[in-house]
């Protein structure tokens, strides 16, 4: 015990510790002092304090925020203490003293670091874990992009937009309002499904010639899928006309994403030919509108035409 | 006939050329046979012709493809004239274009003439840093020395009226002006289903704002149905308010054309 509390009683461990908490701290307060100026220069230029920009505030700021948290952490971590250490033996000479005291301060950083280490991995405190991890999953997704802020994912079988993502939570916003916070240190564990990255994969080819491999995926649109149901009687100049309508009504309506091909399948039941419509809209949350866009056209052309729909069946 | 598109930005003014698309069009479809007569009219041309605002005949609804399909499939089906250069020159907008493609593989029938590089490169290195001067604006409040007050003082009224979610038709308009272009209430009335009350409101609002103005009006005259365009200055705002509002990013699509076509 006693030379537990030798190792750990000296100045070089305490300036260590302070260093740590100090740098954190400091670190905070600088990164708030920032964000605030911000917000007083933006109201002073008559900006409200909610930001237009989805997209585009992402990735530049937070792929800087997370270099210099990395940055932060290993000087503070790793490069402290070596230094802390260089300091001790040229303060403490090359006497016998000087030199126990060095080896003291030199064990007494290293218990420390160690013992900061090992509580993180050894499972410790569960609020160190979770900001440890949480952290590290953040800065490592500013850079290899497992999903961005913005993006339309599914984390735990929870869909929605990735609104935040800092070291304790990434905040979905679902599709009919909810917000839903997922613990970030969770996340190295999941299955994350970026809905960008599925448009890629799954278009690709579908495109023709060159340009298919070269179209930018715009990053927010977002599949949208509608079923029309045509009467079996329907003829096969009706089944064009119909066709036709819904190809020309999804391009015209101010929610689609040129960018993605409309398609259109039939199959076939007893009750009914489907006409399965897929296109892509500009947002997820246009989706609504961009079915009643569809549809509204589509039923009034029907009727205009007089194209049979397929009627419900009633129950036997 | 060989054709290649030559892409134009903002509507400068009403093609009255005898070889502006639309004439051109309306004259063929009036005679017997569509092929002939723009053949005719054709080989009546100068040794400097070139189609005129081919994006005239283009909107963005059920069957506003047509016109446009129709006549470039034309001219495209025709045998080339003999001492008229090679290819004929179609002059189009720029954003029309870029949506033609991606909708309908337009760039098959039309493809970018090759004299029309740097000039193209420079429109979109134009748009790109005035959308990155707004960025920056919209994120620190500061003025940077490529922004003036008053377009930083345009800016906010147009964020003022599109920034709110129940803007949506205010975000149709803006998109519907952007693709099909000059565009009057009646067309927003009946394209976007909105009420002629509300479309030429939302009109008059964006042109109080500088962001639409008036085209092909004459001096004086009073036209009972006015013709709105984005104005030339403000479409990298517009290009931005869409793309942060609506999800539309018609630049980023053109960039990805232009890279897919250049490699």
């Amino acid at each position: 015990m006693i030379s537990l509390a030798h190792l750990l009683i000296n100045p070089y461990v305490a300036a260590y510790v302070l260093i740590l908490v100090g740098s954190q701290a400091f670190y905070r307060q600088w990164q708030q002092h920032k964000r605030d100026r911000i917000h007083t220069q933006r109201l002073t230029r008559g900006l409200p304090s909610k930001i237009l920009l989805n997209r585009t505030e992402q990735l530049t700021q937070r792929r800087r925020a997370a270099l210099g948290e990395t940055l932060l952490l290993f000087t503070t971590v790793i490069v402290a203490p070596i230094v802390l250490i260089g300091i001790a033996r040229v303060a403490n000479g090359s006497t016998e003293i000087g030199r126990q005291n060095s080896v003291n301060a030199q064990n007494g950083l290293g218990f420390v670091v160690l013992c900061a280490i090992g509580l993180v991995l050894l499972g410790g405190l569960p609020a160190i874990v979770a900001l440890v991890s949480g952290l590290a999953y953040k800065i490592v997704a500013a850079f290899s992009v497992p999903f961005q802020i913005g993006d339309y994912v599914t984390i735990k079988g929870i869909s929605g937009r990735v609104t935040l993502l800092n070291a304790f939570f990434v905040q979905l916003k679902t599709v009919n309002g909810q917000r839903v916070n997922v613990p970030t240190h969770t996340l190295w564990r999941e299955p994350i499904v970026t809905l960008c990255a599925q448009l890629c994969h799954q278009s690709s080819g579908q495109l023709s010639g060159q340009l298919a491999e070269k179209k930018a995926v715009n990053w927010q649109a977002s599949l949208c899928e509608m079923v029309f149901y045509l009467s079996p009687t329907a003829t096969s100049e009706q089944h064009a006309l119909a066709e036709n309508i819904i190809r020309e009504t999804a391009r015209s309506s101010a929610y689609i994403e040129p960018s993605w091909p409309v398609e259109i399948y039939y199959a076939q039941s007893p009750e009914a030919i489907a006409l399965t419509t897929t296109a892509y809209v500009t947002a997820i949350e246009h989706s609504a509108a961009f079915r009643s866009d569809i549809t509204r056209q589509f039923l009034a052309f029907a009727d205009r035409k007089q194209i049979p729909l397929a009627i419900a069946r009633a129950p036997l | 006939m060989q054709l290649a598109a030559k892409l134009t930005i903002g509507w400068a003014d009403i093609p009255r050329s005898q070889f502006a698309a639309a004439e051109l069009h309306s004259r063929a479809i009036a005679a017997p046979h569509y092929d002939a007569s723009l053949y005719y009219q054709l080989r009546k041309a100068g040794r400097r012709t070139r189609i005129l605002g081919v994006d005239q005949l283009f909107r963005q609804t059920c069957g506003g493809f047509n016109p446009v399909q129709q006549l470039i499939g034309a001219l495209v089906s025709l045998p080339a004239i003999a001492s008229r250069p090679s290819p004929l020159l179609c002059e189009i907008d720029l954003f029309a274009y870029t949506f033609l493609v991606g909708t309908h593989n337009f760039d098959r029938l039309l493809p970018i003439a090759e004299t029309n590089d740097i000039e193209l490169a420079e429109i979109q290195q134009g748009c790109a840093e005035a959308i990155r001067t707004l960025e920056n604006f919209e994120l620190t409040g500061s003025l940077p020395a490529s922004m003036s007050e008053l377009d930083a003082h345009q800016y906010l009224a147009l964020r003022r009226i599109i920034a709110r979610p129940s803007a949506r038709d205010e975000w149709r308009v803006l998109a519907r002006l952007l693709v099909s272009g000059p565009s009057t209430a009646s067309n927003l009335e009946r394209e976007l289903t909105l009420s002629y009350t509300f479309a030429a409101q939302t009109l008059q609002l964006f042109e109080s704002i500088g962001i639409f103005t008036r085209w092909g009006e004459e001096p004086g005259k009073n036209a009972e149905e006015p013709l709105f365009v984005i104005d030339k200055v403000a479409i990298p705002l517009v290009l931005f308010c869409l793309r942060e509002t609506l999800g539309l990013d018609l630049l980023g699509n053109l960039s990805a054309l232009l890279e897919a076509l250049y490699d």
